[in-house]
This record gives C-alpha cells, sequence and structure tokens, in this order.
C-alpha cells in the first residue's frame, strides 16, 4: 500500500503514540483488504457508543485515547448510547449503567466528537453528497449513504471508524472503488407494499438471500427516505447488505443493468411468511417506534395517531436529539406525551437494558428491531405495522 | 510454502499426521492449543460475553462453549459493527481465544484482533478440522499446523490408567 512521506510520519510515531497505533489499524486493514493508498474522509459516523455494547474495556480503551489529547479530523458523530442522555432517570435506567455511559460520552466528546447520538446520521446534521467518501460504521446508516445517497463507504468496525476520524483518511478498497459498487441480484418485487413496516419485512427477506452482496431492486411503489431507512436497516441486519439499488429511484440505479443478474421473485406470500417468522410474542409489554431513529414525518404521524388519547401500555418513540428539538416546538412532543407515551432521544431499544427493565415483549414495526431484539435484549416480539401497534397499545 | 511446512515438520520430526495449510495474515502472533470449531459463522456482539468467553447466542453450534484458550475457528463474521470491541473486550477480560483461523475474516473480526493482539489467519480450508484438535499457529507466515491427535489411543491410554489407579486402590485397601 503507497503511503505518502507524511503518513510514513505518522507510523514512526511522529504524532505521538495513539496516532500511531490507529493509523497502523488502517494499515493493516487496508493490507489485508488490498487498498493501493489512502484516501482523506471528512464525513464519519462511530459505532460502539453504549455502555451495553463496550462495556469496562471498551470505555477504558476510549477514555486512554482522549486523555492522550487524540483529536478528530472529520465531523463525527455517534451511534445511539444506552440512554437518553437528559431523561435516563425517566427511562429507569440503574444510575451505575448511567455513569459509565457519561464516561464514555465524556471521552468521546474530548476528541472533538459532535455528542449527537444518532443511528440517522442523515437526519441529523451529518450529510454528505454523492460521490463523497466517508466511513461510517452503523449499519442501516451505511447502506443509507452508500444507495438513497451514493455516498461511499464500508462497513466500518467501531474502532476503524474511530481511527478513520483521528488520522482523516480511510484506506481505498471494497466500496470505495466504483467497479465493487455493481449489484449482484435482482430482486424483483411483485408484492404490493404498503408502510415502512413492509419495507421492513421485505428487507428482512432479502439480506437473508443476498447475505452481504448487493441487491437491485425492481417493482417498488414509489418509496419515500423513511421507507428506504426501513429496507435499507432490515437488509442489513439479517444479512450484510451495505449497498442496493433501487429502479429509477436511488442515484446509482441508472449506472447499472439488472439484465443477466441472478433473478429472485418476492410476492405477497413472502412477504406475509416474513411477517408471520418475525411474529414470536403475542402481547406487547412496550411498543417502540423508531429503529432506525423516527424522523419527523414519522414522528408528525405517530403524533396525529394519539393526539386526544390514552396507551394502556408503556410506548416510546426513540429519535435523534435534533429531531426531537423540533419536534418540541411543533408540540409533537407534548402530544404524544400527553397520551403517556414517551419520546427517547440518544438511544434505541436494541442498544438500551430494556430486559433490565423488566420487559418480555417488545412491540416493533421494524425489521431491524424484529431481527435484533431476540438475541440482544432476550425479547419476544410482535411485528406489526405502525397502525397495528397503536391500536394495540391503545387497548 | 510447501517446502516451508515440510521443513517445519522435519525440524521436529513430527509424525506424517501433521497437516499443514497456509493463509493470509490478518494479524501476526505464534500459538498453540485445541481447536473450537464452528461451521457456522459467528457473531461476537450479543453472541459472545465478553466477560466470560461463553458463546451466548440462542441455537448456535457453539452455545454454552467457552472461547477462553482455544483455537477458535469459524468460517466468518457476522452481525453487528460493534463485534470489535467484544473480542477487544475478551483479550482485556483475559477469556481471549489464543488465535482465530477463518475462511475469510471481515473487517469487524479483523479490527477487533488487531486491537487485542489476537494473532489470526484467514483464507484458510478448514475442512478436515474439528474441535479437540491440536492446532499450531504462525500468524505472521499464515501458517496453520494441524497435528491430528490419535484420539483414540488417547482415549484408551486413559482409560487403562484409571483402571490400573483403581486397581492400585483396591491393593491398597485390601492391604489395610
Amino acid at each position: 500500500m503507497y503511503l505518502t512521506k507524511e503518513e510514513e510520519k505518522i507510523l514512526a510515531g511522529e504524532k505521538g503514540e495513539v496516532m500511531e497505533r490507529m493509523f497502523r489499524l488502517l494499515v493493516r486493514l487496508g493490507d489485508i483488504y488490498g487498498a493501493d493508498r489512502m484516501i482523506p474522509v471528512r464525513s464519519v459516523q462511530v459505532a460502539g457508543v453504549s455502555y451495553k455494547s463496550i462495556e469496562d474495556p471498551g470505555m477504558e480503551f476510549l477514555e486512554d485515547i482522549a486523555k492522550k489529547g487524540a483529536k478528530v479530523q472529520a465531523i463525527t458523530f455517534l451511534n445511539p448510547a444506552g440512554m437518553d442522555m437528559e431523561d435516563w432517570k425517566k427511562m429507569g435506567i440503574p444510575p451505575e449503567f448511567a455513569k459509565k455511559q457519561i464516561r464514555i460520552m465524556n471521552a468521546f466528546a474530548e476528541m472533538g466528537i459532535v455528542t449527537s447520538a444518532t443511528c440517522t446520521p442523515y437526519l441529523a446534521g451529518n450529510l454528505p453528497r454523492f460521490g463523497e467518501h466517508i466511513a461510517w460504521s452503523e449499519s442501516s446508516a451505511v447502506s443509507f449513504a452508500n444507495s438513497v445517497i451514493g455516498a461511499r463507504t464500508n462497513r466500518e468496525g467501531g474502532p476503524s471508524a474511530l481511527a478513520a476520524a483521528l488520522c482523516g483518511v480511510t484506506p481505498r478498497y471494497g466500496l470505495h472503488v466504483p467497479e465493487n459498487r455493481r449489484p449482484d441480484f435482482h430482486i424483483h418485487v411483485t408484492a404490493e407494499l404498503k408502510g415502512s413496516s413492509d419495507f421492513g419485512a421485505l428487507g428482512y427477506h432479502v439480506g437473508k438471500i443476498v447475505k452481504n452482496k448487493a441487491p437491485y431492486f425492481t417493482g417498488l411503489p414509489e418509496a419515500d427516505t423513511d421507507h428506504l431507512k426501513a429496507l435499507g436497516a432490515a437488509m442489513a441486519a439479517s444479512g450484510a447488505v451495505a449497498l442496493y439499488h433501487v429502479e429509477d429511484q436511488t442515484p446509482e440505479a441508472r449506472l447499472h443493468d439488472p439484465k443477466g443478474l441472478e433473478k429472485v421473485e418476492v410476492s405477497v406470500k413472502d412477504i406475509a411468511a416474513t411477517y408471520e417468522k418475525l411474529n414470536t410474542g403475542k402481547k406487547a409489554d412496550i411498543v417502540i417506534f423508531g429503529c432506525p431513529h423516527a424522523s419527523l414525518r414519522e414522528i408528525t404521524e405517530i403524533a396525529a395517531k394519539l393526539k386526544g388519547k390514552k396507551v394502556k401500555r408503556p410506548l416510546w418513540v426513540c429519535t435523534s436529539r435534533m429531531v426531537k428539538e423540533c419536534a418540541s416546538r411543533m408540540g409533537l412532543v407534548k402530544a404524544i406525551e400527553g397520551a403517556g407515551a414517551t419520546v427517547v432521544a440518544d438511544t434505541c431499544m436494541v442498544v438500551s437494558p430494556i430486559e433490565d427493565i423488566g420487559y418480555k415483549t417488545t412491540g416493533t414495526s421494524s425489521g431491524k428491531a424484529a431481527n435484533y431484539l431476540p438475541g440482544f435484549c432476550k425479547q419476544s416480539v410482535m411485528f406489526r405495522s405502525v397502525d397495528d401497534l397503536i391500536r394495540e397499545v391503545l387497548q | 510454502m510447501k517446502e516451508r511446512c515440510r521443513r517445519a515438520r522435519s525440524d521436529r520430526g513430527q509424525s506424517p499426521h501433521t497437516d499443514c495449510k497456509r493463509g493470509r495474515c490478518i494479524c501476526p502472533g505464534k500459538a498453540e492449543g485445541e481447536a473450537l470449531v464452528s461451521k457456522e459463522p459467528l457473531g461476537f456482539y450479543g453472541c459472545v460475553s465478553a466477560k466470560t468467553g461463553v458463546v451466548i447466542e440462542k441455537g448456535h453450534e457453539l452455545e454454552g462453549k467457552c472461547v477462553k484458550g482455544k483455537i477458535l475457528v469459524f468460517p466468518c463474521g457476522k452481525g453487528s459493527t460493534v463485534g470489535s470491541y467484544v473480542i477487544y473486550g475478551l483479550a482485556k477480560n483475559k477469556v481471549a481465544p489464543k488465535a482465530i483461523v477463518n475462511k475469510e475474516t471481515e473487517t469487524i473480526v479483523a479490527t477487533g484482533v488487531i486491537l487485542a493482539g489476537i494473532p489470526c489467519v484467514d483464507k484458510i480450508d478448514l475442512e478436515g478440522i474439528k474441535s479437540g484438535d491440536k492446532l499450531k499457529i504462525d500468524a505472521e507466515h499464515g501458517i496453520v499446523e494441524l497435528e491430528q491427535e490419535p484420539s483414540v489411543t488417547k482415549a484408551e491410554i486413559s482409560a487403562q490408567r484409571a483402571k490400573d489407579i483403581a486397581k492400585a486402590e483396591n491393593e491398597k485397601k485390601k492391604g489395610n
């Protein structure tokens, strides 16, 4: 791998021990995966933020880097934390957990990272342009950035994204190289898709089929960014899809022709079977929306459906701090809280310790959450549309 | 390469049972130990406990097994990008595997082993490696040596030993 004189100096330790260690990680990854050189990145998103995921070793690793004075060289956002950083007491988070989560956030802040903790950085102020090289790690955000925006990123591990932020570069391999962005499968959808949960079910089904390859969709109805967010998130969870194309809808689709690719049809039966498979529970103890984090449009819809009503069981809407601020100003948070539900920022059900709070069955409209809740949070799942779930908690 | 393996073998005068495979170095280092093999992909976040090293994923073929001190063999990683921190955590908590051998190491596992300093080799044909086999890893050169233990004989030896001890104890009792 070619390194500039400047880069050689970092490896020789001239910019300190942390930079040497972080840069060495990038060089080694570049060597392993056949990168020819480093490329600058100006937008980074770092996973591995919740204390539930990284525990004491991760926390100490981050504190050590922060203490040695390393600073990021690109705008860097964080993945969701293990709790709402302001309202964690209301969420029922144990104080011991909160203390460590705050230490983690402080370490990131010291490095110059924006402590906006969200899986939708593109809705909260970290928006790359088409074709821009970035280093993101949250799998659904990686999928959105590559597919819907047309930026270029590999699926980074938490530490490799942090290394890219601190060094301002990432090795050029994988999805940074145009030839590797071609589709591998042609997915033709004959099923009629209605809302985000249908897109999530489709994503879950297709992720299982294509694994870590790139699908090219035809037959999809006109989708908004919330639908595509749900589709990409589910494919990244059930498989490891980092890039997909949708005919006439995503920016790189016109560069490719699905003709000749292995073709798979997805019918209404496949979608129905996916709903059946994902439903492992009967009665939800709690319903959680916002996986990935809810957009302002989604919050507006939920608020309209809850206005003037009372929920009988807990309902959370997870979102980013930025979106929550706007929603508050528009009176949406008040409408939702007036119905007895909660808008939670900075976190989500998958990375917060909900199993310790005592919930056993979670209702979700997210294909991604339905995939992860059983393993990460020991939850049974009720997978339904937003309308059905709201009806469920009002009963 | 073959020559290197052959040389390594004859230097130590090992039996022809030793099988030598060569792949790609992910993280350098040497290790020797017992293989723990998974035929299915292995995730780390939510699948392996960083505190204990025990595989906790429901229904995984290694569920309940501990990776500590083993040469952990699996085709490829899967799942969350936070897995790198779990691998790092295993090392910090002193419950990490001695080495990792993969068919294909993706970036999440690669990042984890590099941070943790766990020797790791990929591009290895895993066919023929089973749990309990003795493996010797020279990750820098991508070498995985498989010493196929004559396991039946070993079992027989320990059975015989147990009989001997029982016999001796019996005689001791009689003597008393």
